[in-house]
């Protein structure tokens, strides 16, 4: 359960960065991009935003997640699959012989704030 | 008004952990980061590569753990100098804290500098502390589906340690399984399986590591 500290280094990057903006304000959104395979947790990172962030004076702010996948490459019958965990085998063939790419960003995307 | 940001979560720390690692480059120090379990051997690894280094090769040490010096304690018995960081509840070292510690570590010249994670195969995987090497240990008696069940930490390391094979008689442990996982996940780690307590296997993690340190100064002379 580390959720708690990334939602603190995400909010410490979104207040430098919004500074840097010249805005000193609260965001309307954070748009964060978590790969299925970056070992983070979608709810549980929701849930710490909502309690940290709140307490943190972010209460307005929204935030939106976009989960990645993964990709599974097979070497075998040569499909390329999208992958929502870890996999030892291609979902389409069975094979093992696959490589496992993708999945694994943990990004701030974009903020939004008041025009 | 949207800004477009585009940048890891984990910039600030990457940053600092790019920090740590120009601090131990001045001072020709290798950085291993030691991952693992509670329990799975990492003070014992640090324990028999100090014996075995001992003498010809310089090594310090940083302990992270959540709570009690228990670990340093061992290490400083050595004579080896040591660092302690109590995390205070957090269950994984980051960057920050590695820097305020390096601040009260000896660097050793031409050596090693071994940080020795918070026991845990999940969260201390995304947290780079500028090391140079990422080594997670694996014992026997956690059983041989760890690799394959914690994909985070087994797929982002270079080096994987099996520990305590002196154990293998009494537990049953697939090391077949273990490699078809590694293959898998992390196609490009290494293997070591070893046993701290004995001493079996440990020669040659010891002299990989030696490549790796002189293949390091080489680089940076």
């Amino acid at each position: 359960m580390h959720e708690l500290s990334l939602v603190k280094d995400l909010l410490e990057l979104a207040r430098q960065e919004m500074d840097r903006a010249g805005h000193n304000g609260t965001a309307e959104s954070l748009t964060v991009i978590i790969g299925k395979l970056s070992g983070v947790n979608a709810d549980s990172f929701r849930f710490a935003f909502e309690t940290y962030g709140s307490e943190m004076g972010w209460t307005k702010t929204r935030l939106i997640i976009i989960e990645h996948p993964a990709r599974c490459l097979c070497q075998n019958c040569h499909e390329e699959s999208a992958v929502e965990e870890w996999t030892l085998s291609c979902p389409r063939c069975g094979s093992e012989n696959i490589r496992i790419e993708g999945g694994r960003e943990f990004r701030l995307e974009s903020i939004t704030i008041p025009d | 008004m949207e800004l477009i940001i585009a940048k890891k979560v984990l910039a600030a720390n990457d940053e600092i952990a790019a920090a740590n690692q120009a601090l131990l480059k001045k001072h020709r120090t290798f950085g291993i980061n030691l991952l693992g379990s509670p329990g799975a051997g990492k003070t014992s690894l640090v324990e028999a590569l100090a014996q075995k280094l001992k003498g010809e090769i310089p090594l310090s040490v940083i302990e992270g753990d959540l709570a009690t010096t228990r670990d340093a304690e061992r290490v400083e018995k050595l004579g080896i100098p040591v660092v302690q960081i109590n995390t205070g509840g957090a269950c994984h070292l980051d960057a920050g804290m590695v820097a305020q510690a390096l601040e009260k570590t000896t660097l050793p010249r031409d050596g090693f500098l071994i940080i020795e994670n918070v026991g845990n195969l999940v969260c201390p995987s995304s947290y780079r502390l500028g090391e140079h090497l990422r080594v997670v240990v694996l014992s026997v008696p956690e059983g041989d589906d760890k690799v394959a069940k914690y994909p985070t930490m087994f797929g982002r390391v270079d080096v994987i340690v099996i520990n305590k094979i002196d154990l293998s008689p009494y537990v049953p442990f697939d090391r077949e399984r273990v490699k078809g996982d590694i293959k898998k996940i992390a196609p490009d780690t290494k293997l070591f399986t070893l046993s701290a307590k004995t001493d079996e296997g440990m020669e040659s993690l010891v002299s990989f590591l030696k490549a790796q340190l002189k293949e390091y100064l080489a680089h940076i002379a």
